[in-house]
């Protein structure tokens, strides 16, 4: 029982981890706090769903290409809708992209319809036993995809030139771009890497829960709660964040039932930013 | 003088109008100004912290759903609708200070992720009490106003037209109520924390406490929003008052021109009547709510009365008028 809590927890957190290391990033880096994220996470879902289900692709290959395009998605959703803002206050940059939210939401309501679906897998009947517990390959499948992913953004983060420019950008946008680095170019790579990420993390939990229009609130929600517990630019922070987020839920589910599930995290969040108002590792950005 | 009588000419002019128009609408259209009203009375105090203090809240809807439901349960138990609408604002204005206390210590986006979390938090609750709220099910059959007699006159809330009426004098209580605060000293303040709070509290002002003065403000209007609306139309269930009902209201004080009086109520007007009018799905109408948003942040980051004041301002005519408006008041004085 406790394991199989626990592995819900992980699932869930994997997932979690992921979109919020993005919308970590884009903030730290870039300053905007990107709330469309949730939108490419959406898109890539609905990508990979329609490449599954109509082409017959395989669930890897099918990511991959929705990483893509949600990589190219990312790209025009910086230019158009932040591009203009640089510089202005969080605020405004905050309302553009809640506009960029109901655009792309709305249209995919109008498009795909208002309803939900599921990505098959063939991964998803076969069963493993671990410590007692049992879970689907697709679960075990979600945590190390989730994982890896994770892993290798931390390395490129840390360890390659490109990973280089993008922490010197966070650090300080126009020392960095004195000393050579394409802050236009930067940008838009930064936001289709974070895209592409989201698409991936929206591909995997329309594997286990449900593809449709509505999809990346929820996860949105919560991405914004562990950014606040793990601090903004800190994929460390998203990791801890995410996981506690994932296994709190978790616990909370089957001790309360479902109706409390989801009020709890932002409980905790006013609680947190009630104690430190500028979030729980305090070298966030002042706030303005 | 004659500033005086063309003031009071237009104000008379337009009390004749709002009041005995009505009476030619059909009901599906007094329907829609009544809820304008409400909404208004709801984007007006939003506009308070939203404008003037400049701190975007994201949990308006919430709020407005704390007024719907408290006047509608004690309504529900019994309760005059007078005496239940004065408790609903009084439940307010305490939530207002005891959220407001901590959550004004953010700024900027944490305050909106924060107000976020209240209408969310809200959201959560309006759908689990069950046994106050209804759960997901709602309220239903939420008693209109009782009857009052003032010595001969016998008023019935039936009616829509005499709700319309109600409805209408509280949004220009409204109204005037936040003009009167623009320019007193509690405006002044506010207006001086949101263009820099550090200067202004070297001159003595303590932020904290006017922003909470300025929430609990906030609180009230929409819980008075909320009880209205929740005796207008007897109904009311958690879907009113989610996360995407509180950024409909952002983007109407926004479009319109936060921090002014008429550019919130303008914004209210067209976002509420554009897409009724039109008859739009409510997937196209957020749609409109999207572009619309996106295009004011970036090209009119001031909102639409602001820009078409300083339009009007800057063009011939406009400047006629004004030089005619001076010539005048320098005659009269």
């Amino acid at each position: 029982m406790i394991g199989q809590v626990i592995i819900n927890g992980l699932v869930a957190g994997s997932i979690y981890v992921l979109f919020a290391a993005g919308l970590a990033i884009v903030l730290g880096v870039l300053d905007i706090p990107n709330f469309a994220h949730s939108q490419t996470f959406m898109l890539g879902a609905f990508a990979s769903f329609f490449m599954i289900t109509l082409l017959g692709t395989n669930f890897f290959v099918a990511s991959a290409i929705s990483f893509i395009l949600m990589a190219v998605l990312g790209v025009g959703l910086e230019k158009v809708f932040f591009r203009p803002l640089r510089g202005q206050p969080h605020v405004s940059l905050l309302i553009s992209a809640i506009a960029a939210l109901l655009l792309f939401e709305n249209t995919a309501a109008l498009l795909f319809g208002d309803y939900n679906r599921m990505i098959p897998t063939p991964y998803a009947a076969k069963q493993i036993d671990i410590l007692g517990a049992s879970i689907s390959m697709q679960r075990l499948l979600v945590i190390v995809v989730s994982v890896v992913l994770i892993i290798g953004l931390q390395f490129f983060i840390k360890y390659t030139k490109l990973g280089r420019g993008v922490r010197a950008m966070g650090q300080n946008m126009e020392v960095s771009q004195l000393m050579g680095i394409n802050v236009d170019r930067m940008s838009s790579f930064i936001f289709a890497l974070t895209a592409g990420l989201s698409s991936v993390a929206g591909s995997l939990l329309g594997s286990l829960f449900l593809v449709g229009p509505h999809m990346g609130l929820e996860p949105l929600l919560k991405g914004i709660v562990i950014i606040v517990l793990g601090g903004t630019g800190s994929i460390a922070g998203a990791i801890v964040g995410g996981y506690i987020i994932g296994i709190t839920e978790s616990i909370t589910v089957s001790v309360f039932g479902s109706a409390f599930k989801n009020a709890l995290p932002f409980i905790l969040l006013i609680i947190i930013l009630a104690v430190k108002p500028t979030g729980l590792f305090g070298y966030l950005h002042g706030g303005e | 003088m004659v500033k005086l009588k063309t003031g009071t000419i237009a104000i008379l002019a337009l009390v004749v109008l709002l009041v005995f128009l009505p009476l030619k609408l059909s009901g599906y259209m007094l329907h829609l100004l009544v809820v304008a009203c409400i909404w208004i009375i709801v984007t007006q105090g939003l506009n308070i912290i939203t404008g003037y203090t400049g701190l975007l809240n994201l949990g308006q809807a919430g709020l407005m759903g704390v007024g719907a439901y408290s006047a509608a349960a004690l309504c529900l138990h019994g309760l005059p609708f007078w005496v239940a609408l004065l408790v609903a604002l009084l439940i307010n204005a305490l939530l207002g200070l005891v959220v407001g206390f901590p959550v004004l210590r953010t700024r900027g986006i944490y305050f909106a992720i924060s107000t976020m979390a209240l209408g969310v938090i809200l959201f959560e609750l309006f759908n689990s009490w069950i046994s106050v709220t209804g759960g997901p099910m709602g309220l239903r059959e939420i008693p209109r106003p009782e009857n009052i007699n003032v010595g001969i006159a016998n008023i019935s809330f039936d009616s829509r037209f005499s709700f319309y009426i109600v409805v209408l004098l509280f949004t220009v209580l409204t109204i005037l109520l936040i003009y009167r605060m623009s320019k007193s000293t509690l405006g002044r303040v506010l207006i001086a924390i949101r263009d820099d709070q550090v200067l202004a509290a070297t001159l003595g002002i303590s932020p904290h406490k006017y922003k909470v003065m300025a929430f609990v403000m906030c609180s009230v209007l929409a819980g008075l929003g909320g009880a209205l609306y929740a005796n207008y139309v007897t109904y009311i269930s958690p879907g009113s008052f989610d996360v995407m009902a509180s950024i409909e209201y952002v983007v109407m004080v926004i479009a319109g021109s936060a921090g002014t009086i008429f550019g919130p109520i303008l914004g209210t007007l067209i976002l509420l009547l554009v897409p009724e009018t039109l008859r739009m799905a409510s997937e196209f109408r957020m749609i409109l709510y999207a572009v619309v948003l996106a295009g004011v942040i970036i090209y009119m980051p001031s909102g639409l009365f602001i820009t078409i004041r300083d339009l009007f301002n800057k063009s011939r005519f406009g400047r006629k008028v004004m030089d005619v408006y001076n010539t005048r008041i320098a005659r009269s004085n």
